[in-house]
């Protein structure tokens, strides 16, 4: 980008920066809280607005002319949801030990990706993802229809959910109806994506990353400096923390926390569940069609490559705070046991958060002291409460919240773009009208991206209204792991390593990956039916995905050679795999 | 480099690259199986390690560690594939 974009964005965010300052020295701390809230919106419009262009490539794919800091800032944000920055410390503040593979699962797909997909995605020239295979299935137009529907499927359950993490982080932190804030969600992103496609989106993901990650970090480095783990270092100095925590649990009949394989991932049970759990959400990472997309986004190969390991180094950044989070949540919430419970519920954080209902304060034996089982809590409360736990000033709680709608609104935004160029470039220009003009195209893509967001919006305040809908959009999302498992990532790094996948091998290996996928899934995670337990681990829904996996693999590669193997692929499918063989 | 990148030589060259780069592409998911799985297996010696003052070592490994090897490993393949392309390239 140009020096006057610079200057420009720094200049919106003094202004920004100015603004709630002055505000909150007028000592009105609700109206500021409210301004830096809504204040930080304006500063990704105005990132879109001077960043936009009108050519159909920067649309698309960005004009492919993104450098490797900006790419792994985007990448690390876009990746990073709602979910990541408010639940995932809650999610291990529940689990323990158990709830790690998250932690692992979540970030070592990117060494896949950076060693057997990303370097090649950039070489082959596509644009989509469904291109790739369509191409790679010589231009078989099936293999594209099953490509985007799966897209669309994973993508839109997928932004229900960053839709929903909008409207309950709007509405908490001001009080407005979350549905209202789902749609106002929608309406934002609307706005991001509109102005210039991919080239906006990656450059208001990039500003997204650091006021995210300074966010997650300002309340986390403070709470730590509160909690004495500065010795010399929060991520290495908890210990004694941790070991007061564990004391503490087993003198109150817990199991001490860092005990492995206590509590079930996934409705599974064991170290081998725990491993293969951990194992699909790496391979379903590089199966996401809108992680895949971001690789389409870079200057070139090279870029691809270090561009992965700046977006890991970011998300890590994020991800090995968050245990450390959820041991200095779990901290405070330990001393809240065994107080009399006329103590408890006069505690600061305890009334402030009582009655949004993620914490419940319930004396169940009625001795007037609190049990651990007599304190629960919603896994939101670790990252949303933490300023207030650790008491910490007002406006660090401002922070977090400008931090989380950063993060929700930066995923929102990628999956918008995924789907809109899906829906513009593999429905539209593919199947509906090839000739049309790049202008029209675009058009077209503003179009598409105002009714997908709006349908979003829908879905998404129908989540936040319907429990029942809301449990199912929240089974999706971890489903979208396993359905990605079991169809793109075997099928993207088989067509891109061995030239015998023909077009049928590819189709018949993704719908029989979908096949064994699918009904254990819905059986385990919605009908009760009993998982299967091998030597006494239960295996879970998540982890099962290693298994359609593996069926993915042998079915297509069986499939291609009955069909007569690399000699069934066109000349141009040949030569289309040796480019992305091809160095630089 | 003294690689004349024409003709048939090119084409000898490209493919002597692809069989370096899918011996490196092995090479680098075998080191991956550290901190994806191999790491995390004997857990029943790693927990009762503990490390700076308490930590235990199959907690911070899966917590901390497992994930910046996964780092180090990406940068490493950058920096080898990048030197390996500007090889056959001749740069």
């Amino acid at each position: 980008m140009g020096l006057g974009g610079k200057n420009a964005i720094i200049a919106v965010f003094v202004c920004y920066f100015a603004v709630v300052a002055a505000i909150a020295s007028t000592g009105n701390t609700f109206v500021a809280s409210a301004v830096a809230v809504f204040g930080s919106l304006f500063i990704y419009l105005a990132v879109a607005l001077i960043m936009r262009s009108h050519a159909a490539a920067d649309f698309y794919v960005a004009g492919r002319d993104i450098g490797a800091i900006p790419i792994g800032s985007s990448i690390a944000s876009n990746w990073m949801s709602g979910a990541s920055f408010v639940s995932m410390a809650g999610a291990i503040a529940l689990l323990g030990f158990d709830g790690l593979p998250y932690i692992i699962g979540w970030t070592l797909g990117y060494c896949i990706a950076a060693f057997m997909i990303a370097p090649f995605i950039r070489k082959s020239g596509t644009y989509t993802v469904p291109e790739f295979i369509e191409t790679r299935a010589a231009n078989w137009s099936v293999a594209r229809l099953i490509a985007v529907l799966m897209l669309f499927i994973v993508s839109f359950t997928y932004l229900t959910a960053q839709l929903v993490a909008t409207g309950v982080i709007i509405g908490r932190f001001l009080g407005i109806p979350a549905v209202i804030g789902a749609f106002l969600g929608s309406a934002v992103v609307i706005l991001f994506a509109g102005t210039g496609g991919w080239r906006s989106v990656v450059w208001v993901q990039v500003t997204q990353y650091w006021i995210l990650i300074i966010a997650y970090w300002v309340a986390f480095i403070i709470a730590a400096f509160a909690a004495g783990i500065f010795n010399p270092w929060p991520h290495f100095g908890y210990g004694e923390l941790l070991s007061q925590l564990e004391a503490r649990e087993v003198s109150f009949g817990l199991l001490p926390f860092t005990e492995p394989f206590a509590r079930a991932f996934a409705g599974g049970t064991g170290q081998l569940n725990w491993i293969l759990g951990a194992l699909v959400l790496m391979l379903g990472t590089v199966g996401l069609p809108h992680v895949l997309s971001q690789f389409y986004l870079v200057r070139d190969v090279r870029t691809a490559r270090y561009g992965v390991g700046w977006g890991l180094t970011f998300i890590a950044l994020l991800y090995v705070t968050a245990p450390v989070y959820a041991i200095l949540a779990r901290y405070a919430f330990s001393q809240v046991w065994g107080m009399p419970a006329e103590q408890a519920s006069q505690l600061g954080w305890i009334q402030k958060w009582l009655p949004t209902g993620l914490v419940k304060l319930n004396d169940l034996n009625a001795d007037g002291i609190i049990q651990p089982a007599e304190l629960s809590f919603h896994k939101d409360i670790v990252v949303i409460g933490m300023p207030d736990m650790w008491g910490l000033i007002w406006f660090i709680a401002v922070i977090v919240a400008v931090g989380g709608l950063a993060a929700a609104l930066s995923t929102a935004n990628g999956l918008l773009m995924v789907m809109t160029v899906g829906a513009t470039r593999d429905i539209y220009k593919r199947f509906i009208n090839p000739k049309a003009s790049e202008i029209k195209e675009i058009w077209i893509g503003r179009t598409m991206l105002v009714l997908l967001a709006v349908i979003a919006g829908i879905l998404g305040s129908l989540a936040i209204s319907d429990p029942t809908f809301s449990k199912y959009v929240a089974l999706l999302v971890g489903w979208a792991f396993v359905f990605a498992t079991a169809s793109f990532t075997p099928s993207v790094i088989l067509g891109i390593f061995w030239k015998g996948l023909n077009r049928y091998g590819v189709v018949a290996g993704m719908i029989a990956g979908m096949a064994v996928a699918l009904p254990y899934v819905a059986g385990v995670g919605l009908f009760g039916m009993e998982p299967i337990v091998i030597a006494g681990n239960k295996i879970g829904t998540i982890a099962w995905g290693i298994v359609p996996f593996f069926v993915n693999l042998i079915v297509s590669i069986i499939v291609s050679l009955i069909t007569g193997g690399e000699k069934q692929n066109p000349p141009e499918t040949i030569r289309f795999v040796d480019e992305m063989k091809m160095p630089g | 480099m003294g690689i004349d990148v024409k003709g048939k030589k090119k084409e000898e060259a490209y493919r002597e690259y692809w069989r370096k780069l899918k011996v490196i592409t092995v090479v680098w998911m075998l080191l991956w199986t550290i901190p994806a799985i191999l790491l995390h297996i004997p857990i029943e010696t790693t927990k009762s390690i503990r490390i700076f003052n308490g930590i235990p070592l199959h907690w911070f490994n899966a917590a901390f560690l497992a994930v910046v090897i996964g780092i180090l490993l990406i940068f490493a393949y950058a920096f080898v594939m990048d030197r390996l392309d500007r090889e056959i390239l001749g740069k």
